[in-house]
C-alpha cells in the first residue's frame, strides 16, 4: 500500500529514494531560503538605509528581523548537517537530475547552490561570532553579495527545471508522494533538532559571548566621573573593544573600548571611541533676512545627520539575544497599528514584556548636568494623541523636573519663532566665533541666562547663530539616575558613567554579574547609530 | 502588567485615533491649526465645544508652573493673592484664580472673552491614561506642559468649619480632591458655556 | 619740612591704597565646626584673574590698627569660572564680635563684623529656610528679612539657584549680601554678617563639591573638596547640636550615602548629648507634603529611627516649597506616628521658589500651606519657639538694632506677618520633654488670632472741596484737575482687650483699577463722612502702599509704623482717626467699594492674646 502525506496522490511519476530526499530538501529549504533572503534584505535595507528595488521594503518581514534571520541560520545549519549526513550515508547513489539535456549545467548549478549556502552559513557564523564589523565589514559585504548570487543561481535553477517540464517538476515538489515513515521521520527530526537548539541556545549564547571582566576596587580609592580617566584604577582595568558598524552606505566601523569597575555598591564604566570631529552643535538657529530658521537637513523625518550632537547609547539586558536583546524592530511599521516610522528603519522595543535599560549620553543636551539621559526600551507604548514622534518602546525614564528643552515654539523648515533670547546679547558671541567642530564650544544656553522671546529685543544681525538647546537644570527623578561626564581629547571621546549596582527605579536593571551590554555610537546623527549584534557579558572578578 | 502592554497599546491606538480627531489646535488669534503644526495657544474639544487654555514653559501669563489661590473676585469668596504667578512684565507676583481669568479675558486669548475656571467634571473629561507613568494623564500631544499636579476647578463647598474649599483634579493620579481656597495650585482655564 | 610733608603724603597714600577697592567681593561667613572658636570667611574674585595674595584682616575690636592678617586664603574654583577664596579663622573667643575686611594685592573690601557662637548657656535666635532658586525678588525679600532680624546664624537647606551655574551662584552670593545689616560703630559704617550653615539641595546635584568650593566647608579637614564635605555637625554652645545632611546622594553615590548613614549612626549616639537640643537640616523631606513629589524619600527616611532613638528634637526640611509643622512623631514603618514626645519636622523651603500645592494630608500634621516664608527659631534651654514669617511682610518689618540684639538674644522685630497656623497660632512653641525629645508647649504657647473688620466710615474728599459718599470710594492724582483722596475708618471694639498686634493689612475691593502707586497714611485729625475736608488729609505718617492693578481684592500690608498705629488705637495711646489713601503721583485713579455698597474695606488684624490653654 502506498501511503503519502501530500495532499494528492502522485501517480504520473514514480517516486525514487533520491526524489524523496529532494522533495524533503525542497520543502525544508525553500521556506528557509525565501525567509532568509527576505529577512536578509530587510537587514540590508535597514542598515544601509536604501531600497533594493522601489517599494520592495513594504513586502519584507518586520519586527525582530535579526532574531528571525539568526533563527533561520540555525535551521540552515541543522538542515545542512542533516543533508550532508544523508549524502554521506548515500554516497553510492547516482546523482539525480530531471533537467534533461541541461542536466550537467543544472547539476553544476545545484552544486554551486550547495557551496554558496555553505559559504553563506560559514560567513554568517563568522559574523555572528566576530561581529558585523569584523574584517573591516568585508565579511558582511561578502555575505551580502553571496546572498545575491545565491538568489540569482536559484532563479536560474528554477528556470532550467521549468524549461524542461514545467508542471511535472513543480507538481513533484509541491504535491509529492511520500511515505508516512518519511513524513514522520522528517517531522520528528525537525522537532527534535528545533527543541535541542532552543534548549542549548542560552548555553551557546553564553559560551560564544565576549566577556567584560569587572574588577573590584577598594572604597578608599577615589574615582571622579569626569571623562578624564586619570585614576590608576582605569589604567589597570581590563578593556574590551567592541567593533561597531555604522549605518548608511559608508557603514564605517567604530571601535568602542569598554571598561568597568565596581566599588562597594557602585559600578563605574568607561567608554572610549575615536571621533576626529567632535560635534557640539545641535540644530542651531540662524537669523535669515526673513527670520530665524533651524539649520537642519533631516529634522522633519526625525533623522538629522549633520547639525546634530555626538551621542553614545549603552544598553543593558538580561538576555543575550543578538541585536540588542531582540529590541531592534525593523521595518516601516513593525508595531501593529502604530504610526509608520519616518525613515522606514524601524523602532526599538523590548520583547515579551521585558525591559532593556538604556543609557543615552548626549554631548550637548546633557552637558553640565553630570548626568546622562537614563532611558529604557519597554514594550511598545500606546500612541499619544497629537504626539508628532512615536518611539514605540523607547522612552526616557520618568522625570520629575529639570532637563533641557528646545529653543523654538514649534520646529519647522521655514521661519520659526525662538522660544528665548539671551539676557545678555554678548552671550552669543562665542557661537559666532566658534570654529567647525570646536571642542570647547557647547551649543547651549542656560534657561536662566535667557528670557522669553520678544521681537522688540531681537536686534541680532542676519547671519547670527544661536543655540537651540536650553539647559534648565539637572534631571530630577528616575531619568537622572546615572552620573556621567565626557571629554574629547586628541580625536577620541571618553565617557565615564556611574550608577548604583542595585537599581533604584522600575525602569532600570540591576548591574549584576552576567548582565549583557551593547553600545551604539551616534556620530552627529539623531537616530542613525552604529551597532554590533552580540553583546559583552559582565563578569564580576 | 508589562505583558499586557501590547494589548493596552492596541487599545490605546484606537483611543488615540479618536482623540486625534477630538481636539483642534487654535492660535492665540483664534485660527485653527492641523495637528502636526504649531505653536498653538488653545485647544478646542470638538466633543464638548469647550476651548481650553494651552500652557507654556515660558514665563508669562500662561506659565505652566504658575500657582494660584482660589478666589472669586465678584463675590469675594476664597483667598486672594496667595499663589505665585508671573505678570506681563515677567515679575513674580502673588495671585489668584481671578487674576488669571481677568488677564485671559483682557487679552481676548484665542479671541475668547468668556474664560473661566472649569468644573471638575469638565476637567475630568480631559483625563487620559497614556500608558506611561512618566506622563500626565492627558493627551500630551495637544496639552503639553501639563504637570502631574492638581488643577483647580470651579467647584466650591463649605466644610464643617464653614471654611470654603474648592475641588481639584489631579493630572498625575487622575483623582479629585478638595483643598482650602488658600492653597496654591495650577490652573487650566476654559472658555465656553458651563454644562 | 617739605621732606616731612612728602613722607606724610606718602604714608597717607599707602594708607589709602590699603583701603583701595579690592578685586574681591561677596564676603560670606560659614560655620562648619566649633563656631565658638572658628569661622570660615569666604569671598570671590571680582576682578581679573591676575589679582593675588588674597587674605583677611581681622580683629576683635574696631581699632583697625590692631587687626592681624590671616594666612593666604585657599583658592577654590566653582564650575571652572567662579574663583573663591577661604580663610578659616581659629582660636577665636566665644560670643565675641570680630571685625574684618577681605583683601587682595589691590586693596580691601568695606568692613564687616560677625559674632562667634556663645559657649555659655544663652538664648539664640536663628533662621532656617531654603529654596531660593528662581524667584529672585522673593529671595532678596527673604534676605532683607534676615538683615532685619539680626539672627545669630542662618541654616540654609539647599536649592540656592536653579541650574547651579557659576553665574547663578555668583548672583546668589551677591544677593546674600542683602542679609547683612548696615551698622555704624564709632562712626564707621560696618555690615553685620551672619554665619551661614549650608546644605546640599537637588539643584546642586551637578556639583555637590560646591559646599567646599563656594562655602569653604571642609568637614574632613583634608584640604581638598569631596562629597564628605557635604555632611557635618556642629555645636552652638551646649544649647544646640546641628546636623547638616545630604539627601542628594544619588544611585551613583550609594557608597557615600552609606558612609553618611554610618557616620550619623555613630555621631548621634556619641555626640548628640553634648547639647540640650539636637537639630537637623537637609533638603528633601522624608514625607513631602505635595503630590508633585514622591511620597517618600528613602534616603531621609533611613535616618528617622536613629533620629528618634537619639533624641533628635527639630528637623528643618525643604524642597517642596510649602510651609508645614508636624506634631511630635516617631517613625512607624513607612510613615510617622504621632507621639507625645518625639521629633518635630518643619519646612519645606520657600525662600524664592514657586510654591506648590500642599495636598498630602496626614494625621500627624499640625498645619501646612503654600506661601513664601522663612522660619525664625528661638531656642532656650527649655523651649524652642518657631515663627514662620511671610516674606511678603518684609517691607513692613522693623529692623532690630544692634543694641537691641546685644541686649536681648531673643529680641524680635515688629511689623511682620506670621503664619497663623491651625491650632497653633503665630508661634509654634515646643519644649524639651523629660526624655529629651520634643513635645508641644501647649501650656505656654500663645494662640494667634485674627479678625477682619469692615470699615464703619468712608468718604472721598476732593481738592475742589466736595465730598462723595456713594457706593465707591475714589483716589486720584488728577481727576479733571482735582485731586481725590479716600478716607477710611474702623471701630475696634470687637478686638479682645490686651491684644498684641502682630500684623495688620487693609483689603480693598477694587472696581476700577489703576497702574499707579497709592500710599496709605495715618489720619491725624477727626472726621466724619459729612464733615471731612481735603485739607486735613495731609501730613500723616506713611503706613503702606499699593498698586491696585486689577479688579478685585487689593491688599495693603501695614508697615511697622502702621502696626504701631493700630496697636496705639487699641492701647488708647493714639486716637483712632483712621487712614487716608492718596495717589503717589499717578493720574490714573482707583475706585473701590464703599461700605454703602455692602463690600466695605476690611482691616485685617493678626494678634495674640496671652492665655493659658
Amino acid at each position: 500500500m502506498l501511503t503519502h502525506c501530500g495532499p494528492f496522490p502522485l501517480t504520473a511519476m514514480p517516486l525514487h529514494k533520491p526524489l524523496t530526499r529532494i522533495v524533503i530538501l525542497h520543502w525544508l529549504a525553500l521556506p528557509l531560503l525565501f525567509a532568509s533572503l527576505a529577512s536578509g534584505a530587510r537587514i540590508h535595507i535597514s542598515s544601509r538605509l536604501d531600497d533594493l528595488l522601489p517599494g520592495i521594503a513594504h513586502w519584507l518581514p518586520q519586527g525582530d528581523v535579526y532574531g528571525l534571520h539568526l533563527l533561520l541560520a540555525c535551521c540552515w545549519l541543522v538542515l545542512a548537517s542533516a543533508y550532508g549526513t544523508h549524502l554521506w550515508l548515500n554516497r553510492a547513489a547516482r546523482p539525480y537530475s530531471t533537467a534533461g539535456r541541461m542536466a550537467p549545467y543544472n547539476r553544476g548549478l545545484i552544486q554551486a547552490l550547495r557551496w554558496l549556502l555553505l559559504a553563506l552559513l560559514l560567513l554568517g557564523l563568522a559574523i555572528y561570532l566576530a561581529g558585523s564589523a569584523a574584517a573591516g565589514g568585508w565579511l558582511l559585504w561578502a555575505h551580502r553579495w553571496l546572498a545575491f548570487t545565491l538568489l540569482a543561481c536559484f532563479i536560474l535553477h528554477m528556470v532550467m527545471q521549468a524549461g524542461w517540464t514545467p508542471w511535472t517538476q513543480l507538481r513533484a515538489i509541491v504535491l509529492p508522494r511520500l511515505t508516512w515513515q518519511a513524513c514522520v521521520v522528517t517531522l520528528l527530526a525537525i522537532l527534535g533538532i528545533g527543541t535541542a537548539t532552543w534548549l542549548l541556545r542560552p548555553t551557546w549564547q553564553q559560551a560564544t559571548t565576549a566577556v567584560l571582566p569587572v574588577g573590584s576596587i577598594a572604597l578608599s580609592e577615589t574615582i571622579t566621573v569626569d571623562g578624564a580617566s586619570t585614576e590608576a584604577a582605569w589604567q589597570q582595568a581590563a578593556a574590551r573593544t567592541v567593533e561597531t558598524l555604522g549605518v548608511g552606505r559608508e557603514q564605517a566601523a567604530i571601535p568602542v573600548t569598554v571598561q568597568a569597575l565596581r566599588q562597594g555598591e557602585v559600578m563605574y564604566f568607561r567608554f572610549s571611541w575615536p571621533d576626529p570631529t567632535p560635534s557640539l552643535q545641535h540644530l542651531p538657529l540662524i537669523k535669515t533676512p526673513t527670520g530665524w530658521q533651524i539649520k537642519q537637513r533631516g529634522l522633519n523625518q526625525h533623522d538629522e545627520t549633520l547639525y546634530y550632537e555626538d551621542k553614545l547609547a549603552i544598553m543593558f539586558a538580561n538576555d543575550a539575544a543578538a541585536a540588542g536583546s531582540g529590541s531592534m524592530q525593523l521595518g516601516h511599521q513593525p508595531v501593529h497599528r502604530a504610526p509608520p516610522h519616518a525613515t522606514g528603519r524601524g523602532y526599538h522595543a523590548a520583547q515579551g514584556g521585558g525591559l532593556i535599560d538604556v543609557w543615552h549620553w548626549k554631548a550637548v543636551r546633557t552637558h553640565g548636568f553630570n548626568q546622562l539621559d537614563d532611558s529604557h526600551f519597554g514594550s511598545p507604548y500606546p500612541v499619544v494623541p497629537g504626539d508628532t514622534r512615536y518611539t514605540a518602546g523607547y522612552k526616557s525614564d520618568p522625570l520629575q523636573a529639570g532637563g533641557y528643552t528646545e529653543n523654538w515654539a514649534w520646529p519647522g523648515e521655514g521661519n520659526i519663532r525662538p522660544k528665548r533670547l539671551p539676557r545678555d546679547p554678548a552671550l552669543l558671541t562665542r557661537f559666532q566665533q566658534a570654529k567647525a567642530n570646536d571642542p570647547s564650544v557647547y551649543w547651549g544656553m542656560s534657561w536662566y541666562e535667557s528670557m522669553p522671546y520678544d521681537s522688540k529685543d531681537d536686534h541680532y544681525p542676519v547671519g547670527t547663530l544661536m543655540p537651540s538647546v536650553l539647559w534648565k537644570t539637572v534631571f530630577e527623578g528616575d531619568r537622572g539616575d546615572v552620573q556621567a561626564a565626557a571629554q574629547w581629547q586628541q580625536g577620541r571621546w571618553t565617557l565615564e558613567a556611574a550608577r548604583g549596582i542595585q537599581s533604584a527605579s522600575p525602569f532600570d536593571l540591576d548591574l549584576v554579574d552576567g548582565l549583557y551590554l551593547w553600545v551604539a555610537v551616534f556620530d552627529h546623527a539623531q537616530i542613525r547609530h552604529s551597532y554590533h549584534l552580540r553583546p559583552l557579558r559582565l563578569r564580576f572578578d | 502588567m508589562q505583558r499586557l502592554l501590547p494589548l493596552l497599546a492596541w487599545l490605546a491606538c484606537t483611543a488615540a485615533a479618536a482623540d486625534e480627531s477630538r481636539y483642534q489646535k487654535l492660535t492665540s488669534q483664534g485660527t485653527t491649526l492641523p495637528p502636526h503644526l504649531g505653536p498653538w495657544a488653545c485647544i478646542v474639544d470638538k466633543q464638548t465645544g469647550l476651548v481650553w487654555e494651552n500652557k507654556t514653559d515660558n514665563e508669562g501669563t500662561h506659565l505652566d508652573a504658575a500657582t494660584y489661590s482660589w478666589f472669586d473676585a465678584a463675590s469675594g469668596t476664597g483667598k486672594a493673592k496667595s499663589g505665585s504667578c508671573i505678570n506681563t512684565r515677567l515679575q513674580v507676583i502673588p495671585c489668584d484664580s481671578s487674576d488669571l481669568i481677568a488677564q485671559a479675558r483682557r487679552e481676548r486669548w484665542c479671541q475668547r472673552s468668556d474664560w473661566r475656571l472649569p468644573s471638575a467634571a469638565e476637567l475630568q473629561g480631559l483625563l487620559l491614561d497614556t500608558g506611561f507613568i512618566g506622563n500626565p494623564r492627558i493627551a500630551t500631544g495637544f496639552f503639553p506642559h501639563t504637570g502631574r499636579f492638581p488643577y483647580w476647578s470651579a467647584d466650591l463647598r463649605q466644610n464643617a468649619r464653614n471654611e470654603y474649599e474648592a475641588r481639584l483634579v489631579h493630572f498625575g493620579s487622575g483623582q479629585s480632591l478638595w483643598l482650602p481656597t488658600s492653597a496654591a495650585a495650577r490652573i487650566r482655564l476654559v472658555a465656553g458655556p458651563s454644562r | 619740612m617739605k621732606v616731612y610733608r612728602r613722607i606724610g603724603l606718602l604714608c597717607l597714600g599707602l594708607a589709602l591704597a590699603s583701603q583701595a577697592e579690592a578685586a574681591v567681593k561677596n564676603v560670606r561667613i560659614v560655620w562648619e565646626a566649633n563656631p565658638s572658636s572658628e569661622a570660615i570667611i569666604g569671598f570671590s574674585r571680582s576682578g581679573s584673574a591676575g589679582s593675588s595674595g588674597q587674605y583677611v584682616k581681622y580683629g576683635s575690636s574696631t581699632t583697625e590698627s590692631s587687626w592681624q592678617n590671616s594666612a593666604t586664603a585657599i583658592k577654590r574654583t566653582f564650575k571652572s569660572s567662579l574663583d573663591n577664596y577661604f580663610v578659616r579663622l581659629t582660636g577665636l573667643t566665644a560670643n565675641t564680635e570680630y571685625y574684618f575686611r577681605a583683601c587682595d594685592s589691590t586693596g580691601c573690601t568695606e568692613p564687616y563684623f560677625f559674632r562667634t557662637a556663645p559657649s555659655a548657656p544663652q538664648g539664640l535666635t536663628f533662621i532656617a529656610g531654603g529654596d531660593s532658586r528662581t524667584n529672585r525678588s522673593q529671595r532678596q525679600q527673604g534676605n532683607r528679612l534676615v538683615q532685619k532680624v539680626r539672627p545669630h546664624f542662618v541654616m540654609f537647606s539647599g536649592d540656592y539657584t536653579d541650574n547651579h551655574s557659576a553665574s547663578e551662584m555668583d548672583t546668589w552670593l551677591t544677593d546674600w549680601l542683602l542679609t547683612y545689616t548696615p551698622t555704624t560703630i564709632n562712626g564707621v559704617a560696618y555690615k553685620q554678617a551672619y554665619p551661614l550653615i549650608p546644605t546640599v539641595g537637588n539643584h546642586e546635584a551637578s556639583d555637590m563639591n560646591f559646599m567646599c568650593s563656594v562655602f569653604g566647608v571642609d568637614a574632613d579637614r583634608n584640604g581638598s573638596c569631596s562629597l564628605r564635605d557635604s555632611y557635618y555637625a556642629l555645636n552652638v554652645g551646649n544649647l544646640l547640636r546641628i546636623y547638616t545632611l545630604n539627601t542628594e546622594f544619588g544611585s551613583s553615590q550609594a557608597n557615600d550615602r552609606t558612609a553618611q548613614r554610618n557616620w550619623l549612626n555613630g555621631d548621634l549616639p556619641a555626640n548628640g548629648t553634648s547639647a540640650q537640643w539636637r537639630l537637623a537640616q537637609y533638603h528633601k523631606p522624608m514625607f513631602p507634603r505635595s503630590s508633585s513629589k514622591p511620597a517618600v524619600h528613602q534616603i531621609a527616611l533611613d535616618w528617622a529611627q536613629v533620629f528618634y532613638d537619639y533624641r533628635m528634637n527639630l528637623v528643618n526640611e525643604s524642597d517642596t516649597h510649602i510651609a508645614k509643622y508636624t506634631k511630635p512623631v516617631r517613625p512607624n514603618g513607612s510613615d510617622y506616628q504621632e507621639v507625645s514626645a518625639g521629633t518635630v519636622y518643619i519646612g519645606e523651603g520657600a525662600w524664592g521658589a514657586p510654591v506648590r500645592t500642599a495636598d498630602r494630608s496626614s494625621p500627624w500634621i499640625v498645619d501646612q500651606g503654600s506661601f513664601a516664608h522663612l522660619n525664625v527659631i528661638q531656642a532656650t534651654a527649655s523651649n524652642v519657639d518657631i515663627r514662620t514669617v511671610y516674606l511678603s511682610s518684609e517691607p513692613s518689618t522693623s529692623t532690630l538694632s544692634k543694641g537691641g540684639r546685644d541686649a536681648d538674644p531673643l529680641a524680635l522685630p515688629t511689623g511682620w506677618s506670621l503664619w497663623d497656623s491651625a491650632a497653633v497660632g503665630n508661634v509654634f512653641s515646643l519644649k524639651r520633654a523629660a526624655n529629651n525629645l520634643t513635645e508641644l508647649n501647649e501650656s505656654t504657647s500663645v494662640p494667634g488670632q485674627s479678625i477682619s473688620l469692615s470699615a464703619t466710615r468712608d468718604v472721598t474728599v476732593s481738592s475742589s472741596g466736595t465730598l462723595q459718599n456713594g457706593n465707591t470710594v475714589l483716589a486720584d492724582g488728577d481727576d479733571a484737575g482735582k485731586q481725590l483722596r479716600a478716607l477710611l475708618g474702623w471701630g475696634l471694639t470687637s478686638v479682645p482687650a490686651g491684644a498684641t498686634v502682630q500684623s495688620a493689612s487693609i483689603k480693598l475691593n477694587v472696581v476700577d483699577p489703576s497702574s499707579g502707586s497709592y500710599n496709605l497714611h495715618a489720619m491725624n485729625s477727626s472726621w466724619s463722612e459729612t464733615t471731612a475736608t481735603y485739607a486735613q488729609t495731609s501730613g500723616g505718617t506713611l503706613i503702606g502702599s499699593v498698586v491696585p492693578s486689577s479688579n478685585g481684592s487689593a491688599s495693603i500690608t501695614l508697615n511697622a509704623a502702621g502696626v504701631a498705629m493700630v496697636q496705639g488705637w487699641l492701647n488708647g495711646s493714639m486716637v483712632n482717626h483712621g487712614v487716608v489713601l492718596s495717589s503717589g503721583g499717578s493720574s490714573n485713579g482707583v475706585d473701590f467699594s464703599s461700605r454703602e455698597s455692602g463690600n466695605a474695606a476690611q482691616l485685617l488684624l493678626n494678634f495674640t492674646v496671652p492665655t493659658t490653654r
